[in-house]
């Protein structure tokens, strides 16, 4: 084997450790030593675990990802480590054990390698707040690696690791993958057990895998779901477009997704536009239904320790949420029927939805807006329109790379499906691969394609 | 009293009834987000939203169980 393991796919990974070709601990020192040689300005490792992970890798069972690393948001609890959900601590009293996550991949036989940084208290799309310092996109180390997963996304896009996991409880998965250019999955609402998760609490948030291509996460998705998302032929499906989806849009993001809905038209799916009825108030609805969703959980005294360890932005935002009013709660749940029941009409038709998962690339760090034909907004505004709905519906939802700016920062085209059809999602995204040559999914950004150490195995 | 005013005190009167001081970092921060997020929270505390239906047997890993037509 002449190439760095890590740039191997986690299908690679796994199979070359199931045959013999690849030793899982010199696979192991190889990610730690990419970590610290490519990490620095990225800033998507919260904490790294040579010891446990050694230990772990010792222990593990035969699995679909026996010996393969993995990287885990902030937010699941690991037996030797509590989650500090970007933050100086978590408020929840969620302490070191077993979380589900944690469970599933042991069980694979994974070597969890890593802890990945993440927006603060995941109140963010951008992850340029986080007591870890601001995660950066490997396209642009000046920019956003997204939030709150923006460091499973980064690491993943930077070839640090092949699959990490992160949470979705308002497109918190799907923003960073397409910021950085990989293929994130946010499950249907409630398929993994909620234990050892810090907003396991929350109606909107569910774990799932971040991988570089669709086939990858069909494979640790599989893992952390506890069982094999079946694949079927796409070209059979029908592709719902909401038209208020795509509005307002970077010109560049607008004409990548539309091309990718080409392609995918080109190719045999039936193409339908469709209305979803209460997507304007989508925004709100999912800030609020996200501000209010923790306050019961908060412990009063862990929020009292860590109220001036927060940065400025998050402690302010944690006294504004408690002036959202009871009504506005109340009308955030009608739109959630509202537009629950406009989905389930909308999948009586189509069987998978599509739109640009952000309307814009990633922002840059010391300022996280965008720029739309509307004016200059927060990037987080204008994201939430984008990514809220399948956070208030609870369906599964993915983001997969269709395409780069002019810049080189990469565009994501986000798919939506019905719930507990997760699979149709990566359906129709292997299917976008094959007709794009995997230049989306194979583009290497700025950052890996800098003279990589060589895996002990291979010198 | 203008605007930003009325909102300053609102804010340090209504989260002092929490026993929570403001300063003004904290103000600053949620005047901006009140820019941001306040035309749309009134566009959804103004909507008449009688005619949806709630949904009391609410689960979001699954579709709504009734769709009644609108």
């Amino acid at each position: 084997m002449t190439e760095h393991p890590q740039d191997l796919t986690l299908r690679e990974q796994a199979r070359a450790i199931a045959e013999g070709e690849l030793d899982a601990t010199e696979l192991l020192e190889a990610t730690l030593a990419r970590i610290d040689e490519r990490d620095g300005p990225l800033r998507s490792i919260a904490e790294r675990f040579p010891n446990e992970a050694a230990r772990m890798l010792a222990e593990a069972p035969d699995g679909p990802l026996h010996g393969v690393p993995i990287a885990v948001k902030d937010m699941f609890a690991l037996p030797w480590r509590a989650p500090r959900d970007g933050a100086a601590l978590n408020p929840f009293g969620v302490g070191p054990g077993e979380s589900a996550v944690y469970r599933r991949l042991r069980d694979a036989g994974a070597v969890i390698v890593a802890v990945t940084n993440m927006h603060e208290l995941g109140a963010g799309s951008t992850g340029h707040i986080s007591a870890y310092g601001p995660c950066a996109t490997p396209w642009d180390v000046t920019r956003c690696g997204g939030g709150s997963s923006g460091g499973s996304a980064s690491a993943v896009g930077a070839r640090l690791v092949a699959g990490a996991v992160g949470s979705d409880g308002g497109g918190s998965i799907r923003y960073p993958a397409a910021y950085c250019g990989v293929t994130g999955l946010k499950f249907t609402w409630g398929l993994v057990p909620p234990d050892g998760y810090t907003h396991g609490f929350a109606s909107m948030g569910a774990p799932g895998p971040l991988c570089r291509d669709a086939e990858d996460t069909r494979l640790l998705g599989g893992v952390l779901l506890g069982r094999p998302l079946a694949s079927r032929r796409a070209t059979t499906l029908r592709l719902g477009i909401p038209s208020a989806l795509w509005r307002d849009l970077d010109p560049e993001v607008e004409s990548a997704c539309r091309a990718a809905v080409d392609r995918l038209a080109e190719a045999g799916l039936e193409v339908r536009e469709i209305d979803l009825e209460g997507l304007e108030h989508v925004v709100t609805a999912t800030v609020i239904r996200l501000g209010i969703e923790g306050v019961p959980d908060a412990k009063e005294p862990l929020m009292r320790e860590l109220e001036p360890q927060l940065s400025p932005i998050g402690r302010a935002l944690g006294k504004y949420r408690l002036l959202l009013s009871a009504a506005a709660l109340v009308k955030v749940d009608r739109v959630r029927a509202q537009l629950r029941r406009a989905l389930a009409r909308a999948f009586a038709d189509v069987d998978v939805i599509a739109c640009p998962t952000v309307p814009a690339p990633a922002p840059p760090i010391e300022d996280p807006a965008v720029e739309l034909p509307s004016g200059r907004v927060p990037a987080d505004f204008a994201n939430v329109r984008q990514g809220g709905l399948g956070n208030l519906a609870g369906t599964p939802a993915a983001s997969v790379p269709c395409g780069l700016t002019a810049s080189n920062l990469p565009i994501g085209l986000q798919l939506l499906a019905p719930w507990r059809e997760d699979e149709h999602l990566l359906d129709v995204a292997e299917l976008l691969e094959q007709l794009t040559d995997r230049r989306h999914v194979e583009a290497l950004p700025p950052l890996a394609r800098a003279a990589s150490a060589v895996a002990p195995s291979s010198e | 009293m203008d605007a930003a005013e009325q909102f300053d005190t609102y804010v340090r009167l209504a989260l002092a009834r929490y026993g929570i001081t403001v300063d003004e970092v904290d103000l600053a921060v949620m005047r901006a987000a009140e820019q941001v997020y306040g035309p749309p929270l009134d566009a959804l505390l103004a909507a008449d939203l009688s005619d949806v239906a709630p949904e009391h047997d609410f689960d979001p890993s699954r579709a709504p169980s009734e769709a009644p037509a609108q």
